[in-house]
């Protein structure tokens, strides 16, 4: 043919296609360009789509000899697996009798071939599996198709994971964490706006770089700021007004071990407002894996993680039990004001805003909570609440009478008022009361609690019973007193039913169901015995120690070794000494944090505080028990004050009867008391602890 | 035309430089860009994939493909020595004076009808300018043609084609070892390679024939335009002839250790191709006038002579003849054919082309066969048309060694073998075998003249009847 060039010399070995390149340009070209496989798939496509008679017979013979497309080789190809991982040969095609064949080149993984390299115009060497490599040569159609198809799999996902790249080193994530109830709605700028659900977490993705945030509560705005954005694997986060409790821990690995938040380390705990950032985080806002692949000499892996507690307004807890009331007490208010005062935000409020000390606050923000809900009975209770802990009883009983004056007629108003009044008007409104509203529940349950507070026993179970039947879900609040009043009364059939009854409702509130259950520990020592085993295995394992301990069942070693938190298992121990020694507990109380006394039940501070305000001088710890309270000022005074001088006062006969009987126990024990008035007061307790908890156990135990 | 403009010095080395910066700048950017990625994986997102090692892998691999690799350029050539062909030294030294430039350090001899310039640079030591000819260009041109040879070499130096050539060879050969090295790896990484090395050959080879362009009127100022238009027309008619020639006749001579007359042998191939004896009987075709392609180094010799203003010289060359130039032409075809040698201090022997049959083509056919003899043991001359008619069964009889020829080119070397057997058995037979340069093989026992290899493709073809072979062979006395 006039000026073919043939610089590879094809067409020498192959002279048919001198033929085929007038017909087909594409082959013409592929021979000029010296390259025997790009002539070898110039023809295919001729073969295919253009050739026809002879051509394409002449062509499709030429097609089906590979080797007529040899190119030479500079060195042998790679041959190297381990467990079968590597590179290997696979087929034996084209068999010639001059002993060569056409073999594949594969990358391989347990000896499965996944990528064909090249193709090979092979011998077999002089040895067993060695080879001659005479060329290379087109790989079959097949092998081509499989080539390409990976080849474009992998050149796709360099393309994908480049973008994913490029797109990760422009924008950064920012998770904004919600820890409050609610849901708040998200606008950052440069991002479409996202709502977060109270308690979760919504990552927002933005370009790296200056940002404004706002943060709305049902329309209005509760939050706003600027933020710096960073691109990387910096994990960034807005903690909605400080509510949520960000963590950021180290969990290490172990050969043979389960993952575990190095327990010598305390997580970084991040409780402030707004942007924050972590650093080489691996798992973030995502729970780390059970396992992960180490080698065995490695030892330890740590992987840094970083989330949140999704328990609503988890950081109040955490400043709380770390000793930060006041930025406990002023987050918590933050958060009911915003809340729009829901009841358990106002009422986490005020019990923090108490401990602080910040009477003026705890007073104006249940006045602002009752006044946003001037119907609502709870919210009225709640301000009374406050008002009486900062020693404003008087105020109370003018506002409430004036209220009732301007409400003549309503169960509400005479409730309300019979509340703060002196026990003798409390008893004639709430008669009143009931005589209007014979169902109304409030005054149903505070006729009854009067009636408990004054042992009157039958009269209690008598309301509780009307109130059980007319309001089972208002009932519930008050159902352990209900078993109380009939264990006073003798009968325990009808409490182990009540407390049966209230087991099974479902969404019973922890701590009401955890004191139901100690109440059924309780009820177990009284005739007919029951058998408590299977009760106290369902208890969850951290809470079964305050369980056993205030139930009055002994407490094994094993039992305690489930109590990881350290303050916790402090309190647990200091109660059990103090079942038979109150005077060591109080020592060794004295010795530890007051974050332990925190963690002491309502009777066993109690037991403790009464013991401790006793003795003369009073015991040293006193003091640190008396600044830990669970009570207000008033209250706590009004303890004290009773057990030194016997006086009784509204704050003291409304308490909890359990922690009454305690203080009462603890008069009986104060030197001076004369013998007549040791035996009423030890009465009195026997009265005001009828399931014989801890404060029986204890007036039974202790040295006199 | 494609591409003969004659951009200026500057801007083709503008160009050239450019073209090879921007090979590192693609591949250093291409490599990099893969590198990035698992990069930018590992610092902005939670680590490198299975995608970002791939792509990192491939970075890796594309500047692997780039590292630079020493390759010294083999001279070309020999060199004429000190004190030999003073008459042709002169000549060069001549035109050097008129174009201005320094005299060349050595001049070398080639066998290929070509001509070449080059110059060597070395760190430490001075480099040499070599000036190359072709030996045929001795035998085909008259003094002023070679005058215009040489000057047009020299215009290579004067335009400064040789402070560009490295560029452009570095710039080519970095691309053609990138692609080697990528091509094949499936991942398309060879492909922006390909395109950039395609554009920057494009534009080297349209620079290549400006140049050529250029240093043709340095040829013309020098020799004359006519000389210069001579040299170009007689180089371009014989060069293809000069290549068929050497290696279907002179090669196989110095395979076997034997020099022929090289210019002797030429001239009567030529008059031979010429008369239409070639072995296909066909007279060659006069070629017309082409563009040159986008591919080719120099412009083709319309576009050359079009520059220079002159037809087509469609004689000979003029009677002062250069190689009157040459002290002993013999000694210069012995210097220039060694070139080619593996050994170039061979010992050849000096034979004439009346020793060629029986001291070359015999033996080399007998040997060529012996390998196959068994499939030769039986054949007979009168059977030697049966075999042609099944020269595919012979194809795959006489096959030895690996496979790799096609089923067309097996049987046109089982042809070749029976034209090389009806040959040898000629020759056994009495018959004076002729094996004239450009002739075809022929056979002759007084009257009687055969040609074994025209018979053959005769026999094959079916021109010839296979009872007329049979007649022939009684009548000759062949069975």
């Amino acid at each position: 043919m006039e000026g073919l060039r043939d610089p590879a010399g094809l067409v020498e070995r192959v002279p048919e296609l001198v033929e085929l390149s007038q017909e087909s340009p594409a082959v013409r070209r592929a021979i000029e360009k010296g390259k025997p496989h790009a002539v070898y798939r110039a023809l295919l496509h001729f073969a295919w789509f253009k050739a026809k008679g002879r051509s394409r017979d002449v062509a499709r013979e030429l097609l089906s000899r590979r080797r007529l497309f040899l190119e030479p080789i500079a060195s042998a190809p790679t041959l190297f697996t381990y467990n079968g991982c590597g590179f290997r040969i696979y087929g034996r095609a084209d068999r010639d009798s001059d002993g060569t064949y056409v073999s594949t080149h594969y990358l391989t993984f347990v000896y499965v071939p996944l990528f064909p390299l090249r193709s090979y115009l092979t011998a077999d060497g002089d040895t067993a599996k060695s080879y001659r490599f005479v060329g290379k040569v087109p790989g079959s159609l097949a092998t081509y198709l499989w080539q390409r198809l990976v080849a474009l799999a992998v050149v796709l996902s360099v393309a994908v994971a480049s973008a994913h790249a490029i797109d990760d080193s422009l924008h950064g994530t920012l998770h904004v964490t919600n820890g409050l109830a609610l849901p708040v709605h998200v606008e950052l700028s440069g991002a479409p706006p996202v709502d977060v659900p109270g308690g979760r977490e919504v990552p927002i993705r933005a370009s790296a770089g200056r940002h404004h945030i706002s943060v709305l509560l049902e329309g209005a705005p509760i939050e706003t700021g600027d933020l710096d954005l960073p691109r990387g694997k910096t994990v960034s986060f807005w903690n909605v007004l400080g509510a949520a409790l960000v963590f950021v821990e180290n969990v290490s690995y172990a050969a043979n071990a389960t993952p575990d938040a190095a327990s010598e380390e305390e997580p970084e705990v991040h409780c402030s407002a707004g942007f924050g950032s972590a650093e080489d985080v691996v798992d973030a806002f995502t729970e780390s894996p059970r396992t992960i692949s180490m080698s065995k000499d490695s030892g330890k892996v740590v992987r840094r993680r970083v989330d949140f507690m999704r328990t609503p307004n988890a950081c109040v807890g955490y400043l709380s039990a770390t000793g930060k009331t006041g930025p406990a007490a002023a987050l918590a208010r933050k958060i009911a004001e915003v809340g729009h005062y829901r009841l358990e935000d106002v009422n986490v409020a005020l019990e923090l805003l108490k401990r602080a000390g910040e009477e003026d606050a705890v007073v104006s923000l249940a006045r602002a909570a009752r006044d946003q809900n001037p119907t609502s009975v709870e919210f009225h209770r709640t301000y009374q609440s406050a008002m009486e802990a900062t020693g404003k009883r008087r105020d109370l009983i003018t506002e409430y009478r004036a209220r009732m004056q301007q409400n003549p007629g309503s169960a509400d108003s005479m409730y309300l008022l019979a509340r703060v009044s002196e026990p003798e008007e409390e008893m004639s409104l709430l008669r009143t009361g009931l005589g209007v509203a014979p169902h109304h529940p409030y005054l149903l349950r505070a006729f009854g609690f009067r009636q408990m507070c004054d042992g009157r026993h039958q009269a209690a179970a008598e309301a509780f019973e009307t109130l059980h039947r007319t309001d089972p879900v208002e009932f519930r609040d008050v159902a352990l007193l209900d078993v109380q009043a009939l264990a006073g009364l003798g009968q325990i059939d009808p409490a182990r039913t009540v407390v049966r009854e209230m087991l099974d409702v479902r969404d019973l509130p922890p701590m009401t169901r955890e004191q139901l259950v100690i109440a059924a520990l309780q009820l177990s020592s009284f005739e007919p015995r029951v058998a408590t085993e299977e009760m106290v295995a369902r208890v969850e394992p951290a809470r079964r120690v305050a369980v056993l301990l205030d139930g009055g069942l002994d407490v094994s070693k094993e039992d305690l070794e489930h109590v990881t938190e350290r303050a916790q298992r402090s309190a647990f121990e200091v109660a059990l000494v103090a079942r038979e020694q109150p005077a060591s507990a109080l020592d060794a109380l004295a010795k530890l944090d007051g974050v332990v006394v925190r963690s002491l039940s309502g009777v066993q501070w109690g037991l403790l505080f009464g013991e401790a305000a006793r003795i003369e001088p009073p015991h040293a710890v006193l003091s640190k028990l008396t600044e830990e309270t669970p009570l207000d000022r008033v209250r706590t005074e009004a303890l004290a004050r009773f057990i030194r001088t016997g006086e009784s006062s509204a704050e003291f006969v409304e308490l909890p009867a359990d922690l009454r009987a305690a203080i009462v126990l603890a008069r009986s024990r104060r030197a001076g008391v004369t013998d007549t008035d040791r035996k009423a007061l030890r009465e009195q307790v026997k009265l005001l602890d009828p399931l014989r908890g801890p404060v029986t156990r204890a007036m039974n135990a202790w040295p006199g | 035309m494609a591409g003969v403009t004659a951009p200026a010095l500057r801007s083709r080395a503008a160009i050239l430089v450019a073209g090879w910066a921007g090979f590192y700048l693609l591949g250093f950017s291409l490599a990099g860009a893969l590198l990035l990625v698992p990069w930018a994986q590992s610092e902005y997102g939670k680590g490198p994939d299975l995608a970002g090692l791939i792509a990192g892998f491939g970075g890796l691999w594309v500047l692997w493909g780039m590292r630079p690799r020493s390759a010294r350029k083999p001279e070309e050539g020999l060199p004429i020595p000190v004190g030999a062909h003073r008459r042709l030294r002169e000549l060069v030294a001549e035109v050097s004076r008129q174009t201005r430039h320094p005299e060349p350090d050595e001049l070398h001899l080639v066998v290929d009808a070509n001509a070449f310039t080059y110059t060597t640079r070395s760190l430490f030591r001075r480099g040499k300018t070599v000036i190359g000819i072709g030996l045929p260009f001795l035998f085909w041109l008259d003094r002023d043609a070679l005058r215009s040879v040489i000057a047009h070499e020299m215009g290579h130096h004067v335009g400064g084609d040789l402070r560009l050539g490295p560029w452009v060879h570095r710039t080519r050969r970095a691309i053609a070892l990138t692609l080697d090295h990528l091509d094949g790896s499936s991942f398309l990484l060879d492909l922006p390679f390909a395109l950039y090395g395609g554009a920057f050959l494009r534009r080297s080879l349209e620079v290549s024939r400006a140049q050529e362009l250029q240093a043709d009127r340095v040829a013309a100022e020098t020799a004359g335009t006519e000389a210069t238009a001579r040299a170009l027309s007689i180089i371009e008619r014989k060069s293809p002839l000069w290549n068929a020639y050497f290696w279907s006749e002179i090669a196989p001579a110095l395979g076997r250790g034997f020099l022929l007359p090289v210019a002797e042998g030429f001239a009567v191939f030529e008059a031979n191709v010429r008369r239409g004896a070639g072995t296909d009987g066909a007279r060659p075709e006069r070629k017309h006038p082409e563009p040159s392609s986008e591919h080719d180094t120099h412009p083709s010799l319309g576009e050359r002579l079009a520059s220079l203003g002159t037809p087509e010289w469609e004689g000979e060359a003029g009677k002062d003849a250069a190689v009157g130039l040459l002290d002993d032409p013999a000694a210069a075809e012995d210097l220039a054919v060694r070139y080619v040698l593996v050994d170039a201090n061979r010992k050849l022997s000096r034979i004439g082309w009346s020793e060629v049959t029986e001291k070359i083509w015999l033996p080399l056919w007998t040997e060529t066969l012996t390998p196959v003899g068994y499939a030769f043991a039986k054949l007979t001359a009168t059977g030697l048309s049966d075999a042609c008619a099944s020269l595919d069964d012979w194809a795959d009889r006489t096959r030895t060694g690996l496979s790799l020829l096609s089923p067309e080119a097996s049987r046109r070397r089982a042809e070749r073998y029976l034209g090389m057997w009806l040959a040898v058995c000629l020759s056994r037979s009495g018959f004076e075998v002729s094996t004239e340069p450009g002739a075809p093989v022929r056979a002759t026992r007084g009257d009687v003249v055969v040609e074994p290899f025209r018979v053959v493709s005769e026999l094959v073809s079916g021109k010839r009847d296979a009872s007329e072979w049979r007649r022939t062979c009684a009548t000759i006395g062949l069975e």
